[in-house]
Formats: C-alpha cells, sequence, structure tokens
C-alpha cells in the first residue's frame, strides 16, 4: 500500500491549528457572553483543541493509502468513517493534477479522478509529489484507454 | 421548416395578458377608476398588443429548424442572431405537449430533451401538432437508422394503468406542490380574515381551525384531481431499445427511455402499498447534458400496479430473474434502536427544560413511552434492510417509509466502496455502498447498511468480480 508524501502533514496541520483557532474564537465569545471573558478558559481550550487536532491530523495521515491494483484503483482513508473504495479503470474519465497556492508553497501535488458516478469527485488523492503526480496520472491515463479499448464505453 | 403560424396571436396574447395581470395588480386603482381611465387602458392596450403581436410576427419569421441527418438545426432571434446545431446523438427524447386550448388550435409544443427527459435542450414553441408528430417521428428514424424504426412497431403495451389503479393511485399519493400551493392560498386569504372577523365575530382560534380544514380539503381535492390528470390513461411500451410512455388528460406527454441509458430499476413501496399489495417502478437513467454535465433523475415507468405485476415488469425491463431479499447483520437493530435512543433522551431533554422554563408540567411517564417506540422503529427499520446477490444483479432494500429495492446490473458500477463508522467498528459492522451514474431523487446510491464486517468484505470482493465477469 502506497502512502502519502509525509510533506502533506505541513499543510494538514496549518489547517488543523487554523480550525482550532476559529473554534477556540467561537467558544470564546459564547463563554464571554455567559460568564466574562478568561484568558484561562481561551488559552486551555486552544491547547486541547489544537492538541486533539493534531491527533485526528496524524491519524488521518496513518489511515491514508491507495494502489494501483490490477485493474482497479484501491483507496483507503478515512478515521471517524473508514472508507474503502475500488475505481475501476475502465470507469476512470479523465484524471486532473491540482496545485493550489499552499500546495504549491510545499511543493506539493493533488491528484483527482473522475468517473461518471455521483460520488466521481470525491475521488481524490493528496499530498503527492509534482512529479508522482504526473506519473501516476499519465498511467491511470494509460490504463484507462486500454481497458476501455478491451471492454468498451465508460457508462 | 417554420413554427406554426397560430403560434403568433398565441403567444401575443398570452404575453398580453401576463403584462395585463401584472398591471392590475400593482398600479389599477378602482376608486379613481373613470371613463377617461377606461379609455387610456383599452388604448393602451391596443397599442400594446400590435407591438406585442408585431414582435411574434418577427419572432416566427427568423425562427427556421431542420432536421439534418446527425443534427437538429435551430436558427433563430430577432435582435440577436443564434444558430443552434444539436446532434441528434445527444437527445434522448422529442417531447410533445398540448394543453387543452393547444389542442382546440391544433398546436403543439415541442421540447427536444436530453438526459432521459429531466433537462430541455431546446423547445419549439409552437408548432402545428401533426408536424410535431412528424418531427418526433423523423428524429427517432434518424437516430435508430430508418429500416430498424419501420420494423419496430408498436408492441402492445407493457402496461396500462386500470380504472382501480388509477383510483388508488389518485387517493393514496399527496402531491407536495398542491400542498404547498393551497398552503400559498391561506396566507393570501389570510388577509381577510381580519375583516370576517370584525364582522361575524368569531374568535380567532375557530378562524384558525377552520382555515386548516379548507387548506386541508383543497389539498386533498387538489391533489386527488392532480395526480388523476397526471396519470390517466398511462402507458408503457417497448418499442426497439426504448421504453415509451404516455400519459395525462389534460397535458397529455410522451417520452421514451432508451434501455441502453438506464443505471438501476427501483421497486417503490410506502406501508400503505405494502399493506394491499402495490408496489410502483422506478427507472433512473444517466445522459449527458450541454457542457458535460450529467444529467440524472429517476422516472416512473409504472406508477402503481400490483406488486406482482410490477415484479415481472422489471424482470421484463432488466431482463433479471427474481430476487430472494437476505436481511442484515442481526446486531443492526441494537444500533437502530441505540440511534433513536439518543433522539428521544435529545427530544425529552428539550420538551423537559420548555417545561421547566415555561413552568408547566409534563408527566415524565410519557416521556417513557419513547423507549417501546424507538424499539419498535428500530427493528422495522431493520426488517426493511436487506440485499441479494443474483447472477448479473445486485439487490438492494432500504427504507421504511418508502421502502426501495433497486436492481443494479453489475455492470453499472462506477466505483465500490466499503465504510465503516466508528460506531459501526464497536459492533463489527460495515457498509457497502454501490455508486452507479445514475442518481436518485435525494442522491443516495444504492447500498447495504451495517453487514456483518466479514459478511461485507466478501461482498466487496464477489462484487467486484462480478462487475470483471460482467463486462467480458
Amino acid at each position: 500500500m502506497r502512502k502519502l508524501e509525509k510533506k502533506v502533514l505541513a499543510p494538514w496541520i496549518i489547517g488543523a491549528f487554523l480550525t482550532s483557532i476559529v473554534l477556540t474564537g467561537i467558544i470564546s465569545i459564547v463563554y464571554s457572553v455567559l460568564r466574562e471573558f478568561s484568558v484561562v478558559f481561551s488559552g486551555s481550550s486552544l491547547i486541547i483543541l489544537t492538541a486533539l487536532m493534531m491527533i485526528y491530523t496524524l491519524l488521518k495521515f496513518r489511515a491514508w493509502g491507495f494502489e494501483m491494483r490490477e485493474d482497479y484503483l484501491y483507496l483507503e482513508r478515512g478515521v471517524l468513517k473508514k472508507v474503502k473504495s475500488k475505481v475501476p479503470y475502465v470507469r476512470v474519465q479523465h484524471v486532473d493534477t491540482q496545485r493550489g497556492p499552499i500546495y504549491r508553497i510545499f511543493g506539493l501535488s493533488k491528484l483527482v479522478v473522475y468517473t461518471a458516478g455521483s460520488r466521481g469527485a470525491d475521488v481524490g488523492i493528496p499530498g503527492l509529489l509534482p512529479k508522482d503526480a504526473d506519473e501516476i496520472q499519465e498511467e491511470l491515463r494509460k490504463v484507462a484507454v486500454e481497458s476501455e479499448e478491451e471492454f468498451g464505453d465508460a457508462v | 421548416m417554420k413554427l406554426s403560424k397560430l403560434s403568433i396571436p398565441y403567444r401575443s396574447a398570452q404575453a398580453l395578458l401576463t403584462v395585463l395581470a401584472f398591471g392590475f395588480f400593482t398600479g389599477f386603482d378602482v376608486a379613481q377608476f373613470n371613463y377617461k381611465v377606461a379609455a387610456v387602458i383599452l388604448g393602451g392596450s391596443t397599442v400594446l398588443f400590435f407591438g406585442i403581436l408585431t414582435w411574434f410576427y418577427l419572432v416566427w419569421k427568423n425562427y427556421n429548424f431542420e432536421v439534418t441527418e446527425d443534427t437538429f438545426d435551430i436558427d433563430s432571434g430577432v435582435l440577436r442572431k443564434q444558430v443552434r446545431e444539436i446532434p441528434l446523438k445527444r437527445i434522448q427524447n422529442v417531447d410533445v405537449r398540448r394543453n387543452v386550448i393547444h389542442r382546440i388550435l391544433g398546436i403543439a409544443k415541442v421540447n427536444l430533451e436530453t438526459a432521459g427527459g429531466k433537462s430541455t435542450e431546446a423547445s419549439l414553441k409552437y408548432v402545428d401538432f401533426d408536424k410535431a408528430k412528424d418531427i418526433q417521428k423523423q428524429v427517432r428514424r434518424l437516430k435508430q437508422g430508418l429500416e430498424e424504426y419501420e420494423n419496430e412497431s408498436k408492441e402492445e403495451p407493457l402496461f396500462e394503468i386500470t380504472n382501480k389503479e388509477l383510483g388508488i393511485l389518485s387517493l393514496t399519493s399527496i402531491s407536495g406542490k398542491v400542498v404547498a400551493g393551497s398552503f400559498a392560498l391561506l396566507s393570501i386569504s389570510g388577509a381577510f380574515f381580519s375583516h370576517i372577523k370584525s364582522v361575524i365575530g368569531i374568535s380567532g382560534f375557530v378562524i384558525a381551525m377552520l382555515s386548516f380544514l379548507v387548506v386541508l380539503l383543497v389539498s386533498l381535492f387538489g391533489s386527488v384531481a392532480s395526480n388523476f390528470s397526471r396519470f390517466y390513461d398511462f402507458k408503457l411500451f417497448r418499442r426497439g431499445d426504448s421504453l415509451e410512455y404516455e400519459h395525462g388528460l389534460i397535458n397529455r406527454s410522451e417520452g421514451s427511455i432508451p434501455l441502453e441509458k438506464i443505471q438501476v430499476v427501483s421497486i417503490e413501496e410506502n406501508p400503505l402499498k405494502r399493506q394491499f399489495g402495490y408496489a410502483t417502478l422506478k427507472v433512473e437513467t444517466a445522459g449527458y447534458g450541454p457542457g458535460n454535465q450529467e444529467n440524472t433523475g429517476a422516472e416512473v415507468a409504472v406508477p402503481l400496479a400490483e406488486r406482482e405485476h410490477v415484479l415481472n415488469l422489471s424482470e421484463k425491463v432488466m431482463e433479471h430473474n427474481g430476487f430472494d431479499i437476505q436481511s442484515i447483520s442481526d446486531k443492526a437493530p441494537r444500533r437502530y434502536f441505540g440511534r433513536y435512543m439518543i433522539v428521544s433522551g435529545a427530544f425529552s431533554t428539550l420538551t423537559l427544560s420548555i417545561a421547566q422554563f415555561t413552568s408547566t408540567s409534563v408527566n415524565p411517564v410519557y416521556l417513557a413511552a419513547l423507549v417501546p417506540v424507538s424499539a419498535v422503529a428500530g427493528y422495522l427499520k431493520y426488517t426493511n434492510k436487506g440485499f441479494y446477490e443474483g447472477k448479473k444483479f445486485f439487490y438492494t432494500r432500504n427504507g421504511f417509509w418508502n421502502r426501495k429495492t433497486s436492481i443494479v446490473p453489475y455492470y453499472r458500477i462506477q466505483t465500490l466502496i466499503n465504510q465503516e463508522t466508528i460506531f459501526q467498528k464497536r459492533l463489527g459492522l460495515s457498509t457497502l455502498v454501490l455508486d452507479t451514474a445514475g442518481i436518485s431523487v435525494f442522491g443516495s446510491n444504492p447500498k447495504v447498511c451495517d453487514l456483518d464486517r466479514e459478511v461485507a468484505e466478501n461482498l466487496f470482493v464477489r462484487v467486484f468480480e462480478s462487475f470483471r465477469s460482467s463486462r467480458k
């Protein structure tokens, strides 16, 4: 099973930290309305939330894995909801690589596989090196075309 | 080809009525009404009418369409010219619609639809009825190839609604639109209630009850009438590689569903229908609309028929061999009971805190009744779920209020998903989802919830195996 690049933890941790700041802000406002503003309360909730988010991020990283198998792409992910998917190559309609500004800073790339299915856009692999992403994209494109020649159309 | 000449006066009258209705509601004041005003309104309307008439003449003059060998071309536009070529391949259906006035005038609206009749690519307003039929035939013929079409005359209807079925259907299904409509009516009439009150002097409560009753009756009656009119003389045929249907009393609509686009067929039964042994058959299709956007939707193939008959029809449409639904894990009811108990707990807390707040008293014994209710609800949820692994098809069943049995051909699977939430993990349960290109109304895929983990794992492998061999 192939894992994501360790580097992806950097943007994820930044995201997790920002989320806990926002959540702390909301909790603090509620708390100050009910009681009064307290530095200790806000500070400790920020620490607890950040710690929880960090653990979650690490678990998320550990849960992620994918593999290109014989005739399908296999993905495994999710902490609270563990999801395993099989995407047959013959169903792949197109493959995108996406690089947002933050991903670019860390030299990362995201691969998105589209099928005609209603959940198609769900199949995305975050945190790959750009050259790996391009490689997998190329490979998927190749196998998709091959299997289509073998079995016919994609719907 | 041109649109019908009658479309000019018809559309002008339509537009004029809209304008007048708008003007009537916004600016008309009865107090200032006199002959001068009347003359101005009359004169204004006349000028307006001729203006509109000229406009729609120009619209008609500039509107040309033609069916070529592989496209449907439409040139239109008075101020801004538009040339459209719609590939015949993309047109799934030529839909001919007529309301009462159209029938009197002998015209029809022709909709060129893509993706199983869910999105309209172009609408021809309005064409002589005979011409509309010709267009419909021509497009179908070109799509299928001439000879094939000639050979495949309509067979005997696969299904034809009987009066009894139509009656039951009209009486049992309440259409949401009608209910919404009557509530809108209520809010408008609400304005008059203050007058009534000052005139007759009855209390607000009585008025509220009365208006509620009126709404209920109006929506029930409207619902019955609307369903009756919609499904009147429903017929389903098979012609070549498509299913064709026609239905309706006031608006007669026709359409076709290409068999090759069908993703999933489902049998739906609500508790009432189950009690009396009736069911509904729906098909979900996939197609491609403009801009590569996927258009999907479920269409009613049989609005209501006896269960056995519906099963037979589903077998004819999908060529499957029936099913014998197996139940999911026997640990599932515990989970559902727990889930309902959490909801009940939240509800009790809310009730008690409201009681505290408003200083009314609630007897906690009533809340205790939620325990057996949750148990029964959890058990019912469990008994109405299931699956069956067929040779060429996989069957899933879900839902108590609208029990839906989906028939999924293995070769329609897009992605196979096996998932497990932390709540399921505790009980060793997993859910299997079969993603297809068809989406039902609420966007839920056929799935089997809460299977024992090993069963789910085995199915995860075997269903994929069946998918693989179905494509060879």
